[in-house]
């Protein structure tokens, strides 16, 4: 028989987690992604990961996510290693959710369906109430149905809830990807690439939603747009062919030569001089 | 007309049989892409397990419930040990590896149980129901088919439409890493998708059973019919799977009612590349399928 489990009833995160990365390497074949990467990311705090294609952005979300290991170093959230029996499914338990590069949408499901998707999962208590009693479930379901709308409202794309995704603007799409990250109340949220596609107007809306959440959570941000950037967080780390060239406030790293030259190329590098460029990196 | 009355009510229940087996191969392949071979074989042996049942003196509806519940635990043990150690490797392995398990049972089910037909006793009497004066070709355990089978359908798609469990199962079945990314665990959806198909299975074969010559090889028809009911549907659609279980019993019906039994597997090859050929992804559109 399956004990019905209390609903695992999301906590007040608690004061001070913060993701850690300590001297992270990864190597695919004979090319080195992430090279003695080190950050930190405080809770209320939104930090920036920008640097160039390739610079090992995305790949450094794939090792939090779980999705790739690590050769080396350390990252662990609220002092939980990520990195040791870690799944992708037990993200959202540690109060971490991602959004997807592009929207990764359900094609299938409606928008309000995929919200309700991202919803914190309870196997044992989904399945003790779709056996055991409907009446519960559909309860259940409908509460939250109600809390999937309200995000869907929250982020302004509520008139859409019954649409599939594919028939929609693609920022309508994303917001939907974000409510759908929400909805598992992280502590700590991973956007990556969320302004991809969007048009300026769209981009501004995106950011004062990004400001918006900062009270709320951690916010760990890979973006290519510099202004967005550049207007939300509060410190941003840069890197460069797998390290950390740069890592401070926007007005800092907007300063950094090494950072013009990361994405600007040769002409500033022959200038400054390229190898004094990566020693104090 | 009487004739073909009676033909029609025939196909009918033999398609809601065809239909829950379809089920089956539908709620497997919507989750893992794999068409379970050996479907028809994991229903009949459950099937001679719930005659084992019976032999021992155990009531006809205890054996019934025992069967659907070994079709649950012999589904998801087939996920967990055959299926799951074959995930990221070629599409064909799974093919080679149902199609093995559909060997090894019915050579496992002959030596246990010999390969003559024996009988299975059905739920209620088969004899035809009186309408008016005269008997028409549907007895009791034809309504009982009827019913069964729609009440099976019902829960699956209540389960899959008005439970979170549900919905994850279907976000799973579209995107499996992001819903893992969710915090949905995947893998053990999958074991509960192959349980549940058990489950059909072996309800399939419970019905299929008084009604042929009970022999290890007697779903080996019933599969193909089955198949060729799931690729009309659309092979995703539990509604299609439903659909398409109609229509094949009832071709196979008229086919065997006007032309001969013995052209009744031709017919449903013909079905299956008409169907192929007219609408090639199943009569039920891809947007309204994946919706169910």
């Amino acid at each position: 028989m399956i004990a019905i489990e209390p609903e695992p009833h999301a906590p007040a995160k608690s004061e001070g987690k913060a993701l850690l990365i300590e001297g992270l390497s990864v190597g695919f074949g004979g090319l080195l992604a992430l090279d003695q990467v080190s950050l930190t990311a405080f809770q209320r705090e939104t930090v920036g990961v920008i640097g160039p294609n390739g610079a090992g952005k995305t790949t450094l979300f794939n090792i939090i996510c779980g999705f790739v290991g690590a050769d080396s170093g350390q990252v662990s959230y609220g002092g939980i290693s990520l990195l040791e029996r870690h799944h992708p499914h037990d993200l959202t338990k540690l109060g971490i959710a991602r959004t997807l590069q592009g929207v990764g949408l359900f094609a299938g499901l409606t928008l309000l369906e995929n919200v309700m998707a991202g919803a914190q999962a309870g196997l044992r208590s989904d399945i003790a109430s779709a056996f055991l009693g409907l009446w519960r479930s559909s309860r259940e379901e409908r509460r939250l149905a109600l809390r999937a709308r309200e995000l869907l409202d929250e982020l302004g794309v509520g008139a859409y809830a019954r649409y599939l995704p594919a028939a929609l603007p693609f920022a309508v799409q994303k917001s939907a990807a974000l409510a759908r990250a929400l909805i598992a109340e992280p502590s700590l949220l991973l956007l990556d690439e969320p302004a991809s596609g969007l048009s300026n107007d769209e981009m501004d809306e995106l950011a004062t939603m990004i400001r918006g959440l900062r009270s709320r959570m951690g916010i760990l941000l890979v973006e290519h747009h510099m202004d967005l950037v550049m207007s939300v967080c509060d410190r941003i780390v840069v890197l460069d062919f797998g390290r950390v060239i740069a890592d401070g406030t926007p007005e800092s790293v907007r300063s950094n030569p090494e950072v013009a030259t990361a994405y600007l190329g040769d002409e500033i590098d022959k200038s400054s001089g390229h190898s004094q460029a990566f020693d104090d990196a | 007309m009487s004739l073909f009355i009676n033909i029609t009510l025939d196909g009918v229940s033999s398609g809601m049989i065809f239909a829950a087996l379809a089920l089956a191969l539908v709620l497997i392949f919507r989750a893992t892409k794999i068409i379970n071979f050996a479907q028809g074989a994991m229903a009949m042996m459950t099937t001679f397990l719930a005659s084992s049942l019976l032999a021992q003196g155990l009531g006809y509806w205890w054996a019934f419930v025992a069967a659907l519940a070994i079709g649950f635990v012999l589904g998801a043990l087939v996920e967990r040990v055959l299926i799951r150690p074959l995930k990221g490797k070629s599409e064909l392995n799974p093919v080679v590896v149902t199609i093995g398990l559909l060997v090894v049972l019915e050579g496992i089910a002959g030596v246990i149980y010999g390969n003559a037909s024996r009988g299975f006793p059905a739920a209620y009497s088969q004899s035809g129901l009186t309408v008016g004066r005269s008997k028409i070709a549907f007895s009791h355990f034809d309504v009982f088919i009827v019913v069964a089978v729609l009440v099976l359908m019902i829960a699956i798609l209540v389960l899959f439409r008005a439970t979170t469990l549900g919905l994850r199962m279907r976000a799973s079945a579209f995107a499996g890493e992001i819903a893992r990314l969710l915090g949905v665990r995947v893998g053990m959806l999958l074991t509960l998708g192959w349980a549940l198909a058990g489950v059909a299975g072996s309800l399939a074969g419970l019905l299929v059973a008084p009604t042929s010559s009970f022999s290890p090889y007697y779903m080996d028809l019933v599969l193909v019919y089955a198949f060729t009911a799931a690729v009309i549907g659309g092979l995703e659609s539990p509604v299609g799977a439903l659909i398409g279980g109609l229509i094949t019993g009832l071709c196979i019906s008229y086919v065997g009612g006007y032309l001969g039994s013995g052209l009744q597997p031709l017919g449903a090859l013909v079905l299956l590349m008409v169907a192929l050929m007219a609408r090639p992804e199943g009569i039920f559109a891809r947007h309204s399928v994946r919706r169910v």
